[in-house]
């Protein structure tokens, strides 16, 4: 018998750069707080599922389930580490899920976070030089960093649809418009066309202010039974959906870190997303217009441009005409990242698919404030991590 | 010192008399063709086991690219001093889109050109010898 499953608490620390912080004590206090969100108390808790990192070489670090755990008592508790790179927290979230649906823990505390080095994302120190690993391949043999697949991606976008440099960097102003007004985002500063387009250029098209920067942060999520959610105070944000995904044979788009793809006809672009959001509106019973808002993975303004066409929410090239037309603000047609967005945050990538819930459960419970999307009812939030993850959740009021 | 130029990762290409090749494979039971190469057919649906290795062919065209402007992260950065340089993604004529450095100007990189297989130095290592990749060369129009 399956449960129907609800978001009862969530807990998100602010993004930023913390050198006096620790990414267990920053799990623990955002931990804490979706604990107090809930109104639960730690011995409620029957399990726990914890993001670590997945960097390249094989090198899994990171948080730990009982570095979380560890002054909060040790209890004998069930802890799950789940590692799927940049969609780490999706999983930890969607093993959270299945743990409850599935009958086995009825409340389960999802947490993830993450203190990330600085400046652009490297292979992992110490990481062999392992000729069968094509994330070796790609930054030995192609000095290929994350940002060109997502420039490489672009340029064809642009040829393909004809968005414009300046589509690009509406994309950037539009989420430091969200983010100035999110007290959890790193970049509080609006930002304008020329600011964005002044940016030095660093994979073209994309220019430094058209990708996310790396933060630290972290954030939690509390699942239970709807049944058990009935018996708290706190109104129930429902779990539609919550799927993953892995890469598809013939996705024409190069996937990271790989060197090469074959495309086939018909297959499906960003097919780890694609088909983990397609999912998760099948599971969900909803079509794309059934959905009142977004928070994907802005790693850089190409996704949020592309990401909603390929999962049907829009036409081809359709997405430029949206941001230029603000159809993609909290009062919009279309709302995308009302966060503000990795682009507002900076990535702690093991912790964004967490980020995302915390949102989404705030929107949906009303208390988004500024960037409040009027009415919303149901959300959807999807991540993709290097290595070919992809995840999607749908929440619903 | 500088001792002879030696790949920078072995068994990805190969000289032929007629230039470089990308040692790739193909299915034997569906043609679908890897690179590098692959131990097994990925298609879901085939039923090949084995792959056979193959030469992939040396010219194609840019499907798309991007100039990097900044220097990857040490140690897999480019040149001394740092020049823009262009990735490509190439597609072959096997249907494989395989991505490469541009040899040359990455003014040149654009959708569409016609492109060739060459080989040239990516960096050098600490002993300063050059280290070999394979590059795309832009041509002058399929051949």
């Amino acid at each position: 018998m399956t449960h129907e499953t609800a978001v009862v608490g969530v807990g998100l620390h602010e993004f930023g750069k913390f050198p006096n912080g620790t990414a267990a004590a920053m799990s623990r206090r955002v931990a804490a707080e979706a604990l107090t969100d809930a109104g639960l108390a730690w011995g409620e808790v029957d399990a726990v599922v914890v993001g670590s990192s997945r960097f390249s070489g094989g090198l899994a670090r990171g948080l730990g389930a009982t570095d979380v755990l560890d002054g909060l008592g040790r209890s004998g508790i069930p802890a799950f580490n789940v590692a799927a790179a940049c969609a780490t927290g999706g999983s930890v979230f969607g093993l959270a899920h299945l743990l409850v649906e599935s009958g086995r823990y009825e409340t389960v505390l999802a947490v993830a976070g993450e203190k990330m080095p600085k400046g652009f994302i490297a292979r992992s120190e110490g990481a062999p030089e392992d000729a069968s690993d094509v994330d070796y391949l790609r930054w030995a043999c192609v000095s290929m960093p994350n940002p060109a697949y997502w420039a490489i991606a672009c340029t064809r976008r642009m040829a393909d649809l004809g968005t414009t440099d300046e589509d690009l960097a509406l994309v950037s102003v539009k989420a430091h418009r969200l983010g100035a007004s999110n007290p959890y985002a790193r970049y509080r500063d609006e930002m304008s066309l020329a600011d964005i387009q002044e940016s030095p250029m660093v994979s073209s098209p994309l220019r430094l202010y058209e990708l996310c920067a790396v933060s630290d942060g972290a954030a939690a999520a509390v699942l239970t039974t709807t049944e058990r959610a009935t018996r708290l105070e706190v109104a129930p944000v429902h779990v539609a959906a919550s799927e993953i995904a892995t890469t598809a044979f013939g996705d024409p788009v190069l996937t990271m870190p790989e060197i090469s793809t074959r495309a086939e006809e018909g297959a499906d672009p960003v097919s780890e997303t694609t088909i983990a959001v397609r999912r998760a509106l099948a599971a969900a019973e909803m079509e794309p217009s059934d959905i009142d808002l977004i928070e994907l993975t802005d790693n850089s303004v190409w996704q949020e441009l592309a990401f909603p066409e390929l999962w049907g929410f829009c036409e081809p090239g359709e997405s430029d005409q949206l941001v230029r037309e603000d159809e993609t603000m909290p009062d919009g047609r279309l709302p995308i990242n009302p966060s503000g967005g990795f682009l507002s945050f900076g990535e702690a990538t093991v912790a964004m698919g967490l980020f995302q819930v915390c949102e989404l459960t705030w929107q949906l419970r009303g208390t988004a404030g500024e960037r409040q999307v009027p009415g919303a009812r149901t959300g959807l939030a999807q991540t993709l991590g290097l290595g070919g993850y992809g995840t999607a959740v749908v929440l619903k009021r | 010192m500088t001792t002879a130029a030696t790949a920078v990762v072995q068994e990805l290409f190969r000289d032929t008399g007629d230039g470089p090749r990308l040692l790739g494979s193909r299915c034997p039971a569906c043609a679908a063709h890897y690179f590098p190469r692959a131990a097994t057919c990925r298609r879901p649906a085939c039923s090949g086991t084995e792959a056979e290795p193959v030469d992939l062919s040396p010219r194609g065209t840019i499907h798309s690219y991007t100039v990097q402007h900044y220097p990857a992260p040490a140690p897999f950065d480019v040149g001394d001093p740092f020049e823009p340089y262009a990735i490509v993604l190439v597609e072959l004529p096997e249907g494989l889109r395989v991505a490469g450095i541009l040899a040359g100007d990455p003014a040149g990189a654009a959708i569409g050109a016609p492109v060739e297989l060459s080989v040239g130095p990516v960096r050098r290592d600490p002993e300063g010898t050059d280290q070999l990749t394979w590059k795309f060369e832009l041509t002058e129009g399929v051949r």
